[in-house]
């Protein structure tokens, strides 16, 4: 079993290191958004196999669903439903857009924006 | 101002040449409000945007303006992309400052500037990327 929390382990892990590649950018950031994908899917028990959206799309609807009907959502509720396009982008730009740049400093700020996310996630 | 609905629909790629979404202000909205749909011109690329969205679009597009102003000073602005995938269109801003910050400030201001949006603007959290300069 694995959780949310390791996967983004590995991704900080990818960008800790003194040398670091576009290749090692490129999964950190990739890691770091399925981390919170994840998590949000698993914490919302979001039903993800008879949607005719994308299951991303489901995922990110029932976020801003509980974000916007409920006045107490948890903090990190709120701060993963703010930055998800920008993980979002950057998830398809890694694993898509190889003939565009991916600088290293990219992949280590992805990272960061998602630990922003876990640093208030409270298990 | 209408929620997730609204920015889940598919946008339909024309061939009319509009003004820029740069360009725009709620003004024009007046004079294309009769069709279905307009078409944009976002940077280099045609976006079919309907009616509706585009006027949400406008709207939240100067909402974060205000704020990554607010945050990254006033010598900050942003300009409009779109990242099309799968049946997804994400927009973002990217944003430009005069000076490079290390990556602990620009992540610190982004998550500044989509907080002080979302407790103005509850319907507009999540609506944008954010990209600053400096990381390309």
């Amino acid at each position: 079993m694995v959780t949310p929390r390791q996967i983004f382990s590995f991704a900080a892990g990818l960008v800790s290191s003194g040398t670091i590649s576009e290749v090692q950018a490129r999964q950190a950031a990739a890691r770091a958004y399925y981390s919170i994908f994840l998590l949000v899917r698993d914490e919302l028990n979001v039903d993800t196999s008879q949607t005719d959206k994308g299951v991303h799309q489901t995922v990110k609807d029932a976020l801003f669903d509980e974000v916007s009907q409920t006045q107490s959502a948890p903090r990190y509720q709120r701060v993963a439903l703010n930055l998800w396009p920008t993980l979002a982008v950057a998830r398809i730009d890694a694993d898509y857009h190889l003939n565009q740049p991916f600088p290293v400093t990219r992949g280590k700020e992805i990272v960061e924006l998602a630990r922003a996310i876990f640093t208030v996630y409270p298990n | 101002m209408a929620g997730t609905g609204a920015r889940s629909s598919r946008f339909r790629v024309g061939a009319l040449h509009m003004p820029t979404v740069q360009d725009w202000s709620l003004s024009h909205f007046a004079h294309w409000a009769q069709g279905e749909e307009v078409n944009v011109r976002v940077r280099d690329r045609m976006v079919g945007v309907r009616v509706n969205e585009t006027a949400q679009l406008s709207l939240a597009r100067d909402t974060y303006i205000k704020a990554i102003k607010s945050i990254f000073g006033a010598e900050a602005d942003a300009s409009l992309a779109c990242t099309e995938f799968e049946s997804e269109s994400i927009w973002s801003l990217a944003i430009t400052t005069n000076s490079a910050l290390p990556i602990g400030e620009r992540v610190a201001k982004q998550i500044a500037v989509h907080d002080l949006v979302s407790e103005q603007t509850p319907a507009l959290a999540g609506f944008f990327a954010l990209r600053v300069d400096g990381d390309a």
